[in-house]
């Protein structure tokens, strides 16, 4: 990895957490989009050799944090995304834009899903909503993949 | 599009099994860890030290809205308000000058009975900068965290009365859990004649419910419910909450009470923290501070 992407990677994370933190209006914020879920997901299927399930131990603890969610949940619920996502990686790369925005949507719920069944399984008062981000994932999913996409061909990242 | 890269090398990608069970064992531990015990705390707690860049940018638009708000009054709104708060001010004062007569005389009837209670609490003045945007849950962020004193524990009030407790303590903001929240329970008496019981959230911010209450207790809609200083983590005589509905359903033990809270909890952005020195001391065991 060069210093360049090294240092856009960082970048990349940094706007994700601002972008997590940034408060939505009252109405809104239910819908909170998973930027940093989908953040990850853009650079899993960018590059999926470099961003493995590792990413999840760093960026997992600092979103606990950000969250004020039990240390060690979204460790847990990154690293099934991740390895769901690399495991179909080769399938996805062949998906045109509906299909894979689909697969994206079913894959924010399983993680959802595995959030909850976690905190149900250690703290059982818990919950996380499981619609919400799905709802907010569809609806700026593909703007985001298409901004994506200007940006890396536009910078030529590889 | 070329979100995907179907250039990436496919030769190095693998699943690693072993890898990923590392990861979810390590991080269900952390999280059963986490939920028992205090351990992680500190490290929570430091890494909220790297969570400041992004928090403080994260705070921007929302200072520059409130900014735009405060300048966008007219000088017409501005005297109304001022003269508003004027006369706020000397109401307030007035009702400072008895209140300090009353503490006074208070002071002296615990001497007499040789209690050892206070009565003087120091606060801190906050502000809201954010809401939880999980439905299920009503939590709001504070822009005062443990570089303030803040601990786990602490209670939180609005100028109308008991907001709730801290939660969470990062070095630069808190997280506090309100009265409303489903998960939270206060301890409180019927202002007017003593009655007990434990006020309930129910998830709804206009609405608490009493627990336990008999159908033969007096309360009665209009009753001013306050912290009763049980359970030690509260302070005794804050108002809670105001009886909205005492319903009997024959055949039934126990009443149904429901309370509307008396803090603004969907409103206020200006909230105090209490550093309460007598009544309603939280217990240590529940209590986390960062080390200085």
């Amino acid at each position: 990895m060069t210093l360049r992407a090294v240092s856009s990677t960082l970048l990349f994370f940094g706007l994700g957490f601002v972008l997590e933190h940034l408060p939505m209006p009252e109405m809104l914020s239910w819908f909170q989009p998973p930027w940093m879920l989908l953040f990850i997901t853009l650079l899993v299927l960018h590059s999926p050799h470099w961003f493995g399930v590792w990413v999840a131990l760093p960026i997992g603890l600092l979103l606990d944090v950000e969250h004020h969610q039990l240390l060690g949940y979204h460790v847990l619920t990154l690293t099934i995304y991740i390895a769901l996502l690399q495991a179909l990686w080769r399938k996805l790369k062949r998906f045109n834009d509906l299909l894979l925005s689909l697969v994206v949507i079913a894959l924010v719920v399983v993680n959802q899903l595995v959030g909850n069944l976690a905190l149900w399984a250690v703290s059982s008062d818990s919950f996380v909503p499981i619609w919400q981000p799905v709802v907010s994932t569809a609806l700026i999913w593909i703007w985001l993949r298409a901004l994506f996409s200007i940006i890396t061909s536009k910078f030529s990242f590889k | 599009m070329l979100a995907i890269n179907v250039n990436a090398p496919t030769h190095t990608l693998i699943v690693h099994p072993p890898r990923i069970i590392a990861l979810v064992v390590l991080s269900l531990s952390l999280m059963w860890v986490d939920a028992h015990y205090s351990l992680l705390q500190s490290v929570r707690y430091q890494l909220g030290y790297l969570m400041l860049p992004s928090q403080t940018l994260g705070q921007i638009p929302g200072s520059i809205g409130r900014w735009l708000e405060d300048s966008g009054a007219s000088k017409q709104q501005l005297q109304t308000q001022n003269q508003q708060l004027i006369a706020r001010n000397l109401v307030l004062e007035l009702k400072t000058q008895r209140l300090a007569a009353l503490e006074a005389e208070n002071a002296n009837l615990r001497e007499l009975l040789s209690a050892s209670e206070q009565v003087d609490d120091r606060v801190l003045v906050t502000s809201v900068i954010a809401l939880d945007p999980d439905p299920f849950s009503q939590q709001v962020l504070i822009n005062k965290g443990g570089e303030d004193g803040v601990f786990i524990g602490q209670p939180v009030l609005d100028a109308h009365g008991l907001l709730g407790q801290v939660v969470d303590v990062l070095p630069h903001s808190s997280l506090v859990m309100m009265i409303a929240d489903a998960n939270h329970a206060i301890p409180v008496q019927v202002n007017r004649n003593g009655v007990r019981s434990i006020a309930l959230g129910t998830g709804s911010l206009s609405e608490l419910e009493l627990a336990h209450v008999a159908t033969t207790a007096d309360i009665v809609p209009g009753d001013l419910l306050v912290s009763s200083g049980l359970g030690e983590r509260y302070p005794k005589g804050y108002p809670v909450a105001t009886v909205t509905s005492v319903e009997i359903i024959p055949g039934q033990s126990f009443a149904v009470v429901k309370a509307k809270p008396s803090a603004s909890l969907d409103r206020s952005r200006y909230l105090l923290l209490v550093f309460n020195q007598g009544a309603g001391r939280v217990p240590s065991k529940d209590i986390w501070r960062p080390e200085k």
